[in-house]
């Protein structure tokens, strides 16, 4: 790998510890994957380090004490908990206090506390073309694909690099790699986000790591595409997509692929979007006790929404509702009065968190001496949250519309 | 070492591993299928309830959420991580950031197919170096 004088300088210490240690795993990693050279990245997105996992908040605090500091801007990721209102969602107060020590050197390093899975909602919007480094699988191929900002299947490594600003030129910051494998035909009508979700997990789960290509998506919004994202990436490893004239990689099929085949054309009709969310809805009872809107967290647009539907309406006393979004969202919500009609029909708009990642999980629960899931079945609007609190939080699941969800919350039971 | 018994891999990740292989077919997600103890967790994976810790983890590519990455560096921590990863089909850089931080040699994009020599509880070795998996026994 070649380094630049400023690379090589950092590597060898001469802009202190922290700096060279993080140069060294980059160019590691960089080597790993036959790299050539460093770019620079005009933005971060790292995880935030969580109370669940030992030790990371620790070592954050290490870092800052050496004086570790990000140098590009950088938002964080999720944790375990709503930190703004732990008490709504009975949070262990031992996770809170970590969490605030988690804010505290988050602050001392730069880092920006967003506690968001899809800070693209919240200002950080990279330009197309640029190189940047992001975690969160449904924030990289939204990156990627919505936005043609450039970053990989980014890990832990993204605090070294908002540390040094740099990330090795593998991947997805290769153009090659950001051209079209599979021909997507959708040859059905995508109502909703979870529509879309369910296409996203159909083809996630045949095209892999490929980059896939759809024909058939006509003015999706913003929210149908966070879920497509969501839902491919869940499914499968996908970071990268196509719809030509509509996504900035490409303006027609042809531009997606630059001379690339396609590995075969993927259709996806009605019948493979009812399989794909069956394979999801894994339920003993319609009766449902936790229903989760919010995955990725919904924009205030989605949260105004289900203030609409629940108004004049109670949830059921055997159900709990929480509804996802991030702390500036929940601002704006609450200035619009939605999180109070939300509250008001017995729902709590939730900030920060997501259940798949939080103290609900069976792991957390265990080590707190309550064993067993927290709840028997989650209802949600997304394909990622079934499939991962499925195993996380050991609860039967099932996904259908936003609409369909409120009503079963308000019901206590889903219709089907 | 006979012959036929050593399958060359492209070198990833340096350092040498022994242990016995636990092949799985099919993608597998550190975060959410495989728990903080390293046991595998997804329902229907055919080795649901056995444990990665130690193992030579041979599988076709990672899949899933990123987080995948942090729960590698957690199992080096707790004594629960693989003794090394050999990929078939394709490399994650999240995977990899996981195994550098734990310490894992890793091998990808094998010159024969591995899963035709060898099997779940063969004594095999990996060396990250040369690019080598070899089944001992």
């Amino acid at each position: 790998m070649k380094l630049t004088e400023q690379e090589s300088r950092l590597l060898d210490g001469e802009e202190g510890e922290i700096k060279a240690i993080a140069m060294s795993y980059l160019v590691k990693l960089g080597r790993a994957f036959d790299g050539q050279e460093m770019v620079d990245i005009t933005y971060a997105h790292m995880s935030s380090g969580s109370a669940l996992r030992e030790g990371e908040i620790d070592y954050l605090e290490e870092l800052a004490d050496k004086g570790a500091k990000v140098v590009v801007p950088t938002s964080s990721e999720v944790i375990p908990l709503d930190l703004l209102h732990p008490e709504a969602i009975s949070a262990p107060p031992d996770i809170v206090e970590e969490h605030m020590r988690l804010q505290v050197v988050q602050r001392r390093m730069g880092i920006i506390s967003t506690y968001t899975c899809v800070p693209f909602t919240q200002g950080f919007v990279p330009p197309a073309g640029s190189y940047i480094a992001s975690m969160e699988t449904a924030a990289i191929i939204y990156f990627n694909s919505v936005l043609g900002a450039k970053t990989n299947r980014c890990g832990y490594f993204v605090l070294y690099a908002a540390l040094v600003g740099k990330y090795p030129k593998i991947g997805y910051l290769l153009d090659e790699n950001r051209k079209g494998t599979h021909l997507v035909s959708v040859e059905a009508e995508l109502k909703n986000p979870t529509d879309y979700g369910a296409v996203g997990y159909y083809v996630g789960s045949i095209v892999g790591s490929g980059v896939p290509v759809f024909q058939g998506i006509h003015q999706p919004r913003q929210e149908d595409l966070m879920q497509l994202g969501a839902a491919l990436a869940t499914s499968g490893t996908v970071a990268m997509y196509h719809i030509p004239g509509i996504t900035p990689g490409s303006r027609t099929v042809e531009e997606a692929f630059k001379g690339n085949r396609s590995e075969g054309t993927v259709r996806v009709t009605p019948r493979e979007m009812k399989t794909a969310l069956g394979s999801l809805t894994i339920a003993r009872s319609p009766q449902v006790d936790f229903v989760f809107l919010g995955c990725p967290q919904y924009t205030v647009e989605q949260v105004r929404r289900v203030a609409d539907l629940l108004e004049g309406k109670k949830i059921s006393q055997s159900t709990t509702l929480w509804v996802g979004t991030n702390r500036m969202a929940f601002a704006m919500a609450e200035r619009m009065g939605y999180e109070e009609m939300i509250r008001k029909a017995g729902g709590i708009l939730v900030c920060d968190t997501c259940p798949m990642l939080s103290f609900l999980r069976l792991d957390a629960r265990g080590k707190r001496g309550k064993p067993g899931p927290a709840f028997r079945t989650m209802l949600t609007d997304s394909p990622k949250q079934a499939r991962y609190a499925h195993t996380t939080i050991g609860c039967d699941t099932i996904v259908d519309s936003v609409e369909k969800c409120v009503a079963a919350a308000v019901k206590g039971e889903w219709e089907g | 070492m006979g012959e036929g018994r050593t399958i060359r891999f492209k070198p990833v990740l340096a350092g040498k591993a022994k242990g016995k292989a636990l092949v799985l077919r099919e993608p597998i997600s550190f975060q959410g299928e495989i728990d903080e103890e390293g046991k595998i967790v997804v329902s229907g994976n055919p080795y649901v309830g056995e444990t990665v810790a130690g193992k030579i983890l041979i599988y076709p590519e990672a899949k899933g959420s990123s987080g995948g990455c942090m729960m590698l560096r957690l199992l080096a921590k707790r004594g629960k991580k693989p003794a090394a990863i050999v990929n078939t089909r394709n490399l994650d850089p999240n995977l990899v950031e996981g195994a550098i931080l734990a310490g894992i040699p890793m091998l990808c994009y094998p010159q024969a197919d591995p899963y035709e020599m060898i099997a779940t509880g063969d004594l095999v070795e990996v060396d990250g170096e040369a690019g080598t998996l070899t089944k001992i026994g």
